[in-house]
């Protein structure tokens, strides 16, 4: 019961800082699970996406509730990446987790030079922020390239239902930068999208069995609190040293997971 | 129709929020069983596919595997309901284009959420 109980509290720890960073909890969960854990990799992608579910519903009902959310546009979206999700869900039940590893190491280095750059991409952390001063007004913006944006939503739910992260490093600056959507507006979209995507593809590991229900009962719970408690905190701190900092963690679990899926073991 | 589109929004959200919330007091009902259980390690061993009904027949019982898994399944299910409600709510402002879109999104997740269930 021990094992469960530091999952909860691995779980919060990564929901807190998943919130506070603006990130999405999955990114910090599988590698928790998998290299501190030792859980299998495609269970661990399974209790991701439930966790994904948990911090996504808490922090949408608050966008959706303040009207930044284009619910049309991210119905529209999601009818790619909830296909896209159920392709990576299936394909992830063929693949080796050892190729897994491998991919998800690569995921976790492209969020590490995200967060390197600065503001120009729409760092969805600082967005959150000023979350109090919007100006949008639904309709007041015209959405261009929507086929395209489409294929790349597609493209996300895809890495979303293999690797069981949210997506929203992808959705995000698809959005904003190719489709023209406001940035506040994307990150708030980004976020509503994020939680049926996540559930079409954790219904694929449900099935296969790959959902287990102490390991993700008990990690979800934990990000479930720390979410909620970042999303409180967000306003009063102060994130930028954390950020910087937070990228040598992303590159070391790049590392650790890299190694992991090519048999070779570092520190755990 | 501003009114209609205000309820939109306040039903989507208060469905994300109850679902979340009950779900959470399930996880907690079950872990908080399982942890005054004698051998709770038994169940490491099981890891098999719970079936819905199973789930029922269990929750029946007590058993507090049971409770946690319903408390993430309505997790999972939390999102479709959200696109459930979204695609009565598109029509009751007789958007029909975008009740049709969602009722696609609709269809699509149903495609992985029924073969879960039998």
């Amino acid at each position: 019961m021990s094992d469960f109980f530091f999952m909860a509290l691995g779980g919060m720890f990564a929901g807190l800082l998943g919130s506070v960073l603006g990130l999405g909890g999955g990114i910090l969960i599988i590698p928790m699970l998998t290299l501190v854990f030792g859980v299998p990799m495609r269970e661990a992608i399974g209790a991701s996406l439930v966790c994904v579910i948990a911090t996504s519903s808490g922090a949408a009902s608050l966008y959706v509730k303040k009207h930044l959310t284009d619910i049309r546009l991210g119905m529209t979206l999601e009818l790619a990446t909830t296909l896209g999700a159920i392709a990576g869900g299936v394909v992830a039940g063929i693949m080796k987790p050892q190729i897994l590893c491998i991919l998800f190491s690569a995921l976790l280095a492209c969020t590490a030079w995200t967060m390197l750059r600065k503001k120009s991409d729409g760092y969805i952390g600082d967005e959150m922020k000023n979350i109090g001063n919007l100006n949008y007004k639904e309709g007041s913006y015209k959405t261009t390239h929507l086929p395209l944006g489409m294929g790349a939503s597609f493209f996300a739910g895809n890495v979303s239902g293999l690797l069981g992260v949210g997506g929203g490093i992808i959705k995000v600056p698809v959005m904003y930068l190719l489709m023209r959507v406001p940035l506040k507006t994307a990150v708030a979209t980004s976020n509503f999208m994020i939680g049926v995507t996540a559930s079409a593809g954790a219904f694929v590991y449900f099935s296969r069995g790959e959902v287990h229900p102490l390991v993700a009962g008990s990690t979800m719970l934990g990000v479930f609190f720390g979410a909620t408690l970042g999303s409180r905190l967000l306003p009063k701190i102060k994130t930028e040293y954390l950020k910087k900092a937070f990228v040598f963690i992303l590159l070391y679990l790049s590392l650790e997971m890299l190694f992991k899926g090519i048999g070779l073991h570092l520190l755990f | 129709m501003v009114d209609k589109k205000e309820k939109v929004y306040s039903y989507v959200g208060t469905i994300l929020l109850i679902g979340s919330f009950c779900a959470a007091a399930l996880l907690i009902l079950g872990l908080g069983i399982l942890s005054f259980q004698a051998h709770p390690r038994d169940y490491l061993n099981s890891l098999i596919r719970p079936y819905f009904s199973d789930i029922f027949s269990n929750l029946l019982r007590g058993e507090p595997i049971a409770i946690i898994n319903l408390g993430i399944l309505l997790m999972m299910l939390t999102p479709f309901l959200r696109v459930v409600a979204a695609v009565f709510s598109f029509f009751s402002e007789k958007d029909f284009r975008y009740a049709i879109v969602a009722f696609g999104v609709m269809v699509i997740l149903l495609f992985t959420i029924v073969p879960s269930f039998i």
